[in-house]
């Protein structure tokens, strides 16, 4: 849909400014790739979360910028040390400087707006659609028109919305609704590797919190897992590292496990050949009622799940000291903490979690 | 004859002593002993595609997908039916099975409305005495506490981001190339080759709290308020204000969650 409504000035200076159907992106200075990769990445309407997320991802380390998308609302974005100007009475201003994380303000349904951002020197109006320009600043004028149309599209799209419910089977509405769709399609994570990728199971990242030491713990962990200091609340703080191991398995006869990996544990595990258990680390332990392939150990995140492979003896657990036994049902994982006991055949093993250091 | 019990006459097998074990704990039942429930359409959409529901001791979100209405049906469908398998008695097929069928069930839905694409993501808990299993596809949450404010998070998001980070890739290389990382990897409505079924068993004791919470709480309400939900106040009052301060960040998304607590319960 052509923009009539939306007149973008641009000002000339070393940044640069990136323009869609209706949103743009603007960095005074600075690598602006990969807000800019984000930004283009998205489907319509999903710009500005789409950078945010990029934001997160790169743990907040990126130049400072301006994100703006307009239609029924005008929705607007900062971060680092930048200004946005407007005629809006509830946003005069709205400034990136003195956060940490972005600033953002949603206007609901203005019926014209002007919007700047070190406009100085703007020229006339670009008839720049999709595409990026340099820039030192801009000024986008929200025309009356552009925006009543976009917003009498809008109010449209909801009564098809609220017909749809009620009359479910008018089938070429549903169509064309499921066709507009933004949910996005289901994607094979393996078509997303390249071929000649060997996915190493041992650098497996997850999400951490780390304290000043640079211990990592869960995202939602309060203190450190490893030495108990206090960590800062809030997402801003959450990076992604390669997983710390999350303990150790005590074995009866004194042998351990680390737990930096998921393992495969049993009489021969080696000769196991289900898929679903290539990944994991073979570890040989004898025993009278041990089976080849007795219990799978995974990793899920922060969470360690034991699992019966279809044993002859079966595997059971105490989750914690002196609780019920649990009989584990072949192949369907149970999560185990810390003191919790697994038997198998006549061995065990105590789950051990992360040291404390002293 | 009398025999003298010495240490060759205790039982051997594992199975027997953890059976005795077992039989002298009978005596502690856990159960739910309080729930709540709230959804919201949020600010920004017509329709809540949301469902939660509560049969006996089993609890679901689901977060349906597919425009304009298409997506509450399939996860109004995927609720009831995965509601009826789980609560049937005695359980007629393995929660893989169940998930498979309930799956075929949303696909045939859609494809006699001519909803093509129609899916949900769906997120069980069936509490089992000290055990509650999770049953799981997409991108709901299920996160464990207590009242001290400890916090866990037990599953795994089926999305693209998730399965990158847990292969060690570089999820922003991807998003580069154009990627979108919030794509489900499972969920409802896919054809069985394709569908994975997360079951995990979670041991529970007296005082916890489980939320279960599609993405419109996860991706937007802050820890803190997660933290809060589990204690101190009741788990309807919990699952009320969770949903209302999704709506507080901008009610970008339609937010359900449903809390429940374990204690003891009658035998």
């Amino acid at each position: 849909m052509t923009e009539q409504g939306a007149s973008l000035r641009v000002a000339p200076g070393g940044g640069r400014l990136t323009r869609r159907a209706r949103a743009l992106l603007f960095v005074p200075s600075g690598d602006d790739a990969r807000l800019r990769a984000a930004f283009l990445a998205c489907p319509d309407g999903d710009e500005l979360g789409a950078v945010g997320a990029a934001v997160v991802e790169a743990g907040f380390d990126v130049p400072a910028f301006v994100a703006l998308a307009w239609g029924p609302q005008l929705r607007a974005m900062a971060f680092g040390e930048i200004d946005i100007e407007t005629d809006q009475p509830t946003m005069p201003m709205l400034s990136g400087a003195g956060s940490r994380t972005w600033v953002e303000h949603t206007t609901a349904q203005p019926t014209a707006a002007v919007v700047e951002v070190n406009a100085e020197g703007a020229g006339e109006s670009t008839d720049l659609e999709i595409g990026t320009v340099p820039a030192g600043g801009f000024r986008l004028e929200l025309g009356r028109q552009g925006i009543a149309a976009v917003a009498a599209a809008a109010a449209a799209d909801d009564v098809d919305d609220v017909e749809v419910v009620e009359v479910v089977d008018v089938r070429t509405e549903l169509q064309a609704a499921v066709d507009a769709d933004v949910t996005l399609p289901p994607i094979d994570p393996a078509s997303l590797l390249p071929p000649e990728v060997e996915v190493a199971r041992r650098d497996s990242f997850v999400e951490a919190r780390q304290c000043s030491s640079g211990h990592a713990s869960a995202p939602t962990a309060a203190a450190c897992e490893v030495c108990g200091e206090l960590l800062p609340p809030g997402q801003a703080s959450v990076v992604s590292v390669r997983r710390p191991s999350l303990g150790r398995l005590q074995l009866d006869d004194g042998g351990e496990l680390e737990l930096d990996e998921g393992l495969l544990i049993g009489r021969h595990p080696e000769r196991d050949t289900d898929p679903e258990r290539a990944t994991l680390r073979r570890v040989h332990v004898d025993g009278e009622k041990v089976s080849r392939s007795h219990v799978a150990v995974r990793l899920q995140g922060w969470e360690v799940l034991v699992a019966d492979c279809g044993s002859t003896n079966g595997t059971f657990v105490v989750p914690h000291p002196g609780t019920q036994v649990v009989t584990l049902v072949p192949d369907q994982a149970q999560l185990v903490e810390p003191g919790a006991v697994v038997y198998f055949g006549s061995r065990s093993f105590v789950v051990h979690g992360r040291k404390q250091e002293s | 004859m009398i025999v003298l019990l010495d240490d060759d006459t205790v039982p051997t097998s594992n199975a027997e002593v953890l059976a005795d074990i077992a039989a002298a704990l009978e005596t502690i039942a856990l159960g739910v002993v309080q729930w709540g429930a709230a959804t919201s359409t949020g600010l920004r959409r017509a329709i809540n595609e949301d469902v939660w529901g509560h049969r006996e001791n089993v609890f679901t979100v689901a977060d349906g997908m597919g425009g304009r209405g298409g997506g509450a049906v399939a996860a109004r469908i995927a609720t009831d039916r995965f509601l009826d398998a789980a609560v049937a008695v005695p359980r007629r097929a393995t929660w893989h099975d169940i998930v498979v069928a309930v799956s075929d069930e949303v696909s045939r839905a859609g494809e006699a409305q001519a909803m093509a694409r129609l899916g949900t993501t769906l997120l069980a808990a069936v509490v089992e005495g000290s055990i509650v299993t999770l049953v799981h596809l997409g991108d709901g949450r299920a996160y464990r506490g207590n009242d001290p404010g400890r916090l866990e998070l037990l599953t795994q998001d089926h999305d693209v981001r998730s399965e990158l980070l847990a292969a060690g890739l570089d999820a922003r290389e991807y998003r580069e190339r154009g990627v979108a990382l919030h794509g489900l990897t499972s969920f409802i409505g896919l054809p069985v080759d394709v569908l994975r079924v997360d079951v995990i068993a979670v041991p529970v004791r007296a005082g916890d709290r489980l939320l279960l919470c599609t993405d419109g709480v996860h991706r937007h309400v802050e820890e803190a308020h997660l933290r809060t939900a589990m204690g101190s106040i009741s788990c309807q009052q919990a699952a009320d204000r969770l949903v209302a301060a999704a709506d507080d960040t901008g009610g970008r998304d339609n937010a359900t969650a449903v809390l429940f607590e374990i204690g003891a319960v009658a035998q």
